[in-house]
């Protein structure tokens, strides 16, 4: 008798997902991540609670602009479109407002400011123009003031117009000596009025550009042992998943999440953790790494498969409605995996949840 | 839940309370491992680990080691890591749902300041060409008008009444040109002094 009601509601559920039943279509969504990891997002003229990288759903359909910003770097706006059914994958790379500058082979670096020794320091600058001029001992690091050619300009017209001016007043005096003109030229009085309206542009010229040499100064700290980037990490640790040595990859994707945690490669590295994890039966611990994957680092690569995981191993776990709500919360965006066999799942999920349980 | 965070607490409290223990019979309750894996089934439930409980793990990890389990260990602390990094987001959403009002100001305010860069960017452009245009024009005109003053005081035109009020106009002409030039100083110095 059970078997039949299964059989039954297996069919219903079947076809309600063949008529169209199933979820209806999603509002739009949109993946937002950032390099690094942790910016802002401002939507349309919205600040909103989510950083980077954040699954917005529920948007309308059309149009939307994406800013984001995190602190130390700079604020990077993009337009996306959305449609239903697809959920776009806005990716920007925030370019950082300043650079660390380190010179182990200079004793000395000079700067706007001064000199410094460079012993175990690392320097950070403004990002910026500068002219660098290695003298041996000595490194000489000086902004270029994005203005520079139009102060040249002011001081060449300034000293033009009032060696004009100059000249042409002596002219205008020796003129009137010899009684051919009694008063100055209208020439000479253009001259000294120009003279006097390039003061003050001259001037403000000046002023803007001290401004900007007091900004461009260093800020100097201790230099690290060493500097590691993330990239090598991520790649020796997935060559030695690739290679089957689970330990080793381990190890390596432990460090990158530790030692770089504004990384956009963090989620990958705990998706590629959990799975290991799942691989050696240590499954809490992977089931809460996936957690982390899909509710912290909603990353378009990874959030569906992180789901899917969650939803197979509740499965194993014999619970169906984390698993159920797991698939649901699928996106489908990345091409891994097929609707039909979600919804399929899905299906063998209900059917087994609505199925009365044997005595 | 409740329940689950008590047995967590205990799990992870009574390893300690058995190191000083003078009983053995109290550390055989729970092992290690057994704590462990409390601690690794609560995080997969996405429990929000509290000051006390990330403590505890501290002492739970420093247990593993003692045991020998170094590998667990290393475990535990990305098991710790991925749970201050759940709890923190976690925190950092709920502050910033509380000073959303003050951060969207604070936004605000930022990209008025860029958008006022631009601006004043913008008027002393303007500035600076009209300037340089009427500069350029005053000084022209005033060749001119000396070149004329000149040859209509050496009687060089017949019709000394027109060329008078010719001159009157390139005289009105230059000082036009002249106050154009003084006018754009303003947006000139403004734009420059706000960029």
């Amino acid at each position: 008798m059970n078997r039949i009601l299964t059989i039954i509601l297996s069919f219903l559920v079947s076809l309600s997902f063949a008529s169209g039943q199933s979820p209806a279509p999603a509002k739009p969504s949109v993946f937002i991540d950032s390099e690094p990891l942790g910016a802002r997002i401002n939507l349309d003229g919205h600040l909103l609670i989510d950083r980077t990288p954040a699954l917005l759903r529920g948007l309308s359909p059309g149009k939307h602009t994406v800013s984001v910003w995190k602190e130390d770097f700079i604020q990077v706006t993009q337009s996306f479109q959305t449609t239903e059914g697809q959920v776009p994958v806005v990716l920007l790379d925030l370019p950082p407002d300043s650079v660390v500058l380190a010179f182990p082979e200079n004793g000395q670096v000079v700067d706007a400011q001064g000199s410094h020794p460079t012993t175990s320091q690392q320097f950070r600058y403004p990002t910026g123009t500068y002219a660098l001029s290695d003298q041996g001992g000595s490194i000489r690091l000086a902004p270029v003031f994005p203005d520079e050619g139009l102060l040249t300009i002011a001081q060449v017209s300034l000293l033009a117009v009032a060696g004009a001016a100059v000249l042409s007043s002596v002219s205008d005096a020796y003129h009137a000596t010899n009684g051919w003109i009694d008063h100055a030229s209208q020439l000479t009085i253009g001259l000294w009025i120009s003279t006097l309206f390039d003061l003050p542009w001259y001037q403000s010229l000046v002023t803007r550009k001290a401004r900007f040499i007091k900004d461009a100064a260093a800020i100097a700290t201790a230099r690290p042992a060493r500097l590691e980037i993330p990239q090598p990490i991520f790649d020796a640790a997935d060559e030695a998943l690739q290679s089957g040595q689970l330990a080793n990859a381990e190890v390596l994707f432990s460090q990158l999440v530790r030692e770089h945690p504004n990384s956009s490669l963090v989620p990958g590295a705990w998706f590629r953790l959990a799975r290991i994890h799942s691989i050696t039966g240590r499954r809490d611990l992977a089931l809460g790494e996936y957690r982390l994957v899909a509710e912290t680092y909603p990353q378009a690569a990874y959030y569906d498969r992180a789901r899917q995981a969650l939803a197979n191993l509740y499965e194993t776990a014999g619970d169906r409605t984390q698993a159920l709500t797991n698939l649901d919360l699928m996106v489908l965006t990345d091409g891994f995996f097929d609707k039909a066999d979600i919804d399929a799942q899905r299906a063998r999920h209900l059917v087994a949840k609505e199925a009365p349980v044997a005595p | 839940m409740r329940l689950e965070i008590l047995a967590l607490t205990l799990l992870l409290t009574v390893p300690l309370a058995a190191q000083q223990a003078t009983s053995a019979d109290v550390a055989k309750t729970v092992s290690p491992r057994q704590a462990l894996q409390s601690a690794e089934t609560l995080f997969s439930q996405g429990h929000r680990f509290t000051a006390e409980e990330l403590e505890s793990l501290k002492a739970l990890h420093d247990d593993l080691v003692t045991s020998g389990d170094t590998d667990l260990a290393a475990d535990l602390d990305l098991m710790k890591l991925g749970a201050i990094v759940q709890t923190t987001t976690n925190d950092d959403k709920a502050q910033a749902k509380v000073a959303l009002g003050k951060d969207t100001l604070l936004w605000d305010q930022r990209q008025r300041q860029l958008r006022e860069e631009g601006f004043w960017r913008t008027v002393r452009d303007v500035g600076l060409a009209t300037f340089t245009i009427s500069t350029v024009a005053t000084l022209l005109l005033a060749t001119v008008n000396d070149r004329n003053q000149a040859l209509l005081q050496r009687g060089n035109f017949s019709d000394y009444d027109a060329r008078n009020t010719f001159n009157n106009g390139m005289n009105w002409a230059m000082a036009g040109t002249a106050s154009a030039a003084f006018i754009s100083l303003f947006p000139l110095l403004w734009g420059e002094a706000r960029q």
